[in-house]
C-alpha cells in the first residue's frame, strides 16, 4: 500500500512509517526523515545522512516546496481523486480547461449530442482565442462556466456523458 | 526642496511599486489607483493615498481616463506618471492631464503622436538622414518595384502592406527569383487580406534588438545612457536584457548612440524614451521609438547609477539635466531577468495559484510585483517580478545572475525560473551570441528536467512529513512495519 504523489504531473509511491524513533520514508528502501520548521517557511529537511534547507508552503493537498534552486509542487492525490479519474474513463468525460482564461462562447447546450471533435467551448487567454473540442462523440451532460467567466487552469469546462446513456 | 508635493501613479504592479520607491525616497507624496484584482499588491502599500479605480476588467480600469484623471484631481495630485503600457503612450491622457491642470510625467504631446505612428516615425528619422532598413515601397510606382527592390539588396523581406502578425512574409535571398516572389506574395496578399500592395525591406539576419537610452530636458539638452540588448525574447515579448549589449565595439556604439541623440533633438524630445533599433552584419537600423519609460530601465540605472524616474520627476518640472554627456559613465554589467507566471514546457502558457511564499534574494535588485498572499490570475499579463544584478564584467554578472535565480522562490504558481537559469547557462548566450530568434531555435531549453532520484526522495520525505492525512497513516498502522524492520532517524 503506497500513497499517490504526482511530482510537476509524473506519478509517485510512498508510503511514510512511524516506530518509536521517528518516521521513515518507505519507497524501494527504508530512509529515516524528519523535518524541523523554521521561520518563514523555512525547514530543515533531514533525509538519510543528508540535510536540506528547504521553503515550504501548503495549500490544501498541495505541497509547495523550493530545494536546491528550484520549485516544485508535489499533489497528493488523495483515494477520492483516484476514483475520478478512473471513473473518467468508463463513464463522463470532462473537458479541462487547458490554461486560465475566460469564456468567449458557449456554443452547445445542455442534452446536445456532439461528434467528437464538435466544439463545446472558446476560450480565451492572453489574447489567444482557443476553440476546445469534444474529446470524443457524447451527449453534452454539464456546462459548468458561463460566459464572461474566470478560470483557472485545469478547471472543469464541459462534461460530456456517454452517447448511450 | 521637493519637485512635486504628490504624485499620482496610473499603473500596476511593478512598475508602480518602482515608482512609488522614488517618489517616497524624494519625499514626496505617492498616490496609487488600483483595481480590486489588484489587492495585496506591493505598490499599495508603499503609496500615502490608495484610490480604488472601477472598469468592465481590471486591464479597462488603468485604461479609463477620465476616471484616473478624476482620482488624481481628487488626491490632488500636481504630477501623474503614467508607467509603461496602459496610457504611457496615450496622447489624449497626456493632453487631458495638461487640461486638469496635472503634469504628465513624459514627453510632450506632439512628441507622443509622432512616435507613436510608426510610419510617420520612420519617414521623420529617415527624412532627416537616420538608418532605416533600405527599402521600396510598391505605391510609390508600381511599375518600378521590383527593380527597385532589386536596388535594395538581398536579403530581402517582401510584406503585404495590409498584413501583420508576420503573416504573409517571404524572404528572398535569390534576386534572381524576385519576380516570381513578389507575384506570389502579391497573389497571397489579394487572397488573405484582399489587398495585394506589397513592400521591400532589407532582412536582418539573426537580427539583435538593440535600444538607447534617452533623456531630454526642457532646457533644449539631450543626452543618451548608453545601449541595452534585449535580443532574448520569444514572440517578441522580452525576458532577458543586458546592458552595455556585449555586441558592441565602442565605435560602433558611439554611432549607435550619437544616432539615437540626433533623433530625440531632431524631435525636440523632452524626459525619458527609448529609440529601438534592428542590429546585425555590422548595420543598424532605426526599428521605432519609445516615448515613456521601459521594463528593463532598471539594467541602465545600474551601469550608470542614475535613477531614471528621478530625472523624469526633475524634468517634467521644468529642471535642467544639469551634466553633459561626457559626465555620463557607465561601469561594469547588469542583466535583468524577468519572472513571468508562464510554463515554458507548455509553449509559455500563462499559470494562476498563490503566493503562498515569497524568498527574495539580499545580492541582487528585486523589482517586486506580487507580495505573500497575493493571488496571481488571468486579469493581467503575467510580469511578476524582474530580478537585476550587476557585476564588473558580463562573466560576472551571469554568475550573479545564476545565484540570484536559484535563491529566489515563488511558492504557489509556477514561474518561468528554472527555465531563465538553463537560457543564461546556455553557451550562446554565454558566449554573448545572440539574436531575436534564439529562443525558438532552442526548443530543448524549454522543459525542466525530472527531478533526480535523490531530488524526488527529499520532496516525498518533506510532502508526507506536511501533510496530514500521510502521517495519520503513518501513525495509524504502525504493526505494518514492524515486518519491514525497524530503523533508526
Amino acid at each position: 500500500m503506497k500513497h499517490h504523489f504526482l511530482i510537476d504531473g509524473i506519478r509517485h509511491r510512498a508510503w511514510l512509517a512511524h516506530n518509536e524513533n521517528g518516521h521513515a520514508l518507505l519507497d524501494e528502501e527504508a530512509t529515516p526523515v524528519s523535518i524541523e520548521a523554521l521561520e518563514d517557511g523555512r525547514a530543515l529537511l533531514r533525509i538519510g545522512d543528508n540535510a536540506y534547507d528547504i521553503l515550504i508552503a501548503m495549500d490544501g493537498d498541495r505541497a509547495f516546496i523550493h530545494l536546491d534552486g528550484r520549485e516544485y509542487e508535489v499533489v497528493y492525490e488523495s483515494a477520492a481523486a483516484v476514483f475520478e479519474h478512473e471513473a473518467a474513463a468508463t463513464g463522463d468525460a470532462i473537458a479541462r480547461a487547458p490554461m486560465p482564461g475566460s469564456v468567449v462562447a458557449t456554443p452547445v447546450t445542455v442534452g446536445q449530442q456532439v461528434a467528437e471533435g464538435h466544439v463545446l467551448i472558446v476560450i480565451e487567454s492572453m489574447k489567444l482565442e482557443t476553440s476546445i473540442a469534444a474529446p470524443r462523440a457524447g451527449v453534452v451532460e454539464t456546462v459548468h462556466v458561463s460566459l464572461g467567466q474566470t478560470f483557472d487552469r485545469d478547471a472543469p469546462l464541459v462534461t460530456l456523458a456517454p452517447l448511450e446513456a | 526642496m521637493t519637485v512635486f508635493r504628490s504624485v499620482l501613479v496610473a499603473n500596476r504592479g511593478e512598475i508602480a511599486a518602482r515608482i512609488l520607491r522614488t517618489v517616497r525616497a524624494q519625499g514626496m507624496r505617492g498616490i496609487l489607483v488600483h483595481h480590486e484584482a489588484d489587492r495585496g499588491a506591493p505598490g499599495l502599500a508603499m503609496a500615502d493615498e490608495c484610490i480604488e479605480i472601477t472598469g468592465r476588467t481590471p486591464v479597462a480600469a488603468y485604461l479609463d481616463i477620465e476616471q484616473i484623471i478624476a482620482a488624481a484631481k481628487k488626491s490632488g495630485a500636481e504630477a501623474i506618471h503614467p508607467g509603461y503600457g496602459f496610457l504611457s503612450e496615450n496622447a489624449n491622457f497626456a493632453r487631458a492631464a495638461a487640461k486638469a491642470g496635472i503634469t504628465f510625467i513624459g514627453p510632450s504631446t506632439d512628441a507622443i503622436e509622432l512616435m507613436g505612428d510608426k510610419v510617420r516615425a520612420r519617414a521623420f528619422v529617415a527624412e532627416r538622414g537616420f538608418p532605416v532598413a533600405p527599402s521600396a515601397i510598391e505605391d510609390d510606382a508600381p511599375n518600378t518595384f521590383v527593380d527597385r527592390a532589386r536596388a535594395v539588396g538581398a536579403p530581402l523581406l517582401i510584406k503585404p502592406s495590409a498584413g501583420g502578425g508576420g503573416k504573409g512574409m517571404r524572404i528572398v535571398r535569390d534576386l534572381s527569383k524576385l519576380e516570381e516572389e513578389v507575384a506570389r506574395a502579391k497573389s497571397e496578399g489579394q487572397r488573405y487580406f484582399g489587398d495585394g500592395r506589397v513592400y521591400a525591406e532589407r532582412y536582418v539576419e539573426r537580427p539583435r534588438h538593440i535600444e538607447v537610452q534617452v533623456l531630454g530636458d526642457t532646457h533644449g539638452n539631450v543626452v543618451h545612457l548608453f545601449e541595452r540588448e534585449c535580443s532574448l525574447q520569444r514572440r517578441f515579448q522580452k525576458i532577458v536584457e543586458e546592458a552595455p549589449s556585449p555586441a558592441l565595439s565602442q565605435k560602433l556604439r558611439a554611432k549607435i548612440c550619437e544616432t539615437a541623440v540626433g533623433i530625440a533633438a531632431a524631435a525636440n524630445y523632452t524626459n525619458a524614451g527609448t529609440i529601438e533599433f534592428i542590429y546585425g552584419n555590422g548595420e543598424f537600423y532605426f526599428l521605432e521609438m519609445n516615448t515613456r519609460l521601459q521594463v528593463e530601465h532598471p539594467v541602465t540605472e545600474m551601469i550608470t547609477g542614475k535613477d531614471l524616474v528621478a530625472e523624469q520627476l526633475r524634468i517634467a518640472a521644468g529642471e535642467p539635466l544639469g551634466y553633459a554627456q561626457d559626465a555620463i559613465k557607465r561601469q561594469g554589467h547588469a542583466i535583468e531577468m524577468r519572472i513571468y507566471a508562464e510554463d515554458p514546457a507548455r509553449d509559455f502558457a500563462p499559470t494562476t495559484g498563490k503566493v503562498l511564499r515569497l524568498a527574495t534574494p539580499d545580492d541582487a535588485r528585486c523589482d517586486l510585483g506580487i507580495a505573500e498572499g497575493q493571488a496571481v490570475t488571468a486579469a493581467f499579463d503575467p510580469m511578476l517580478a524582474k530580478l537585476i544584478v550587476h557585476a564588473d564584467t558580463r562573466d560576472g554578472a551571469l554568475e550573479q545572475a545564476d545565484i540570484a535565480l536559484a535563491k529566489f522562490a515563488l511558492l504557489g504558481c509556477r514561474t518561468n525560473k528554472d527555465f531563465l537559469r538553463r537560457l543564461l547557462a546556455d553557451p550562446d548566450v554565454t558566449a554573448g551570441a545572440m539574436h531575436t530568434g534564439l529562443i525558438g531555435e532552442k526548443p530543448d531549453l524549454l522543459a525542466s528536467p525530472e527531478p533526480t532520484t535523490e531530488a524526488a526522495r527529499a520532496l516525498l520525505a518533506a510532502a508526507s512529513l506536511s501533510l496530514p492525512p500521510v502521517i495519520e497513516s503513518a501513525h495509524a498502522a504502525p504493526a505494518l512495519h514492524a515486518s519491514i524492520g525497524g530503523w533508526r532517524n
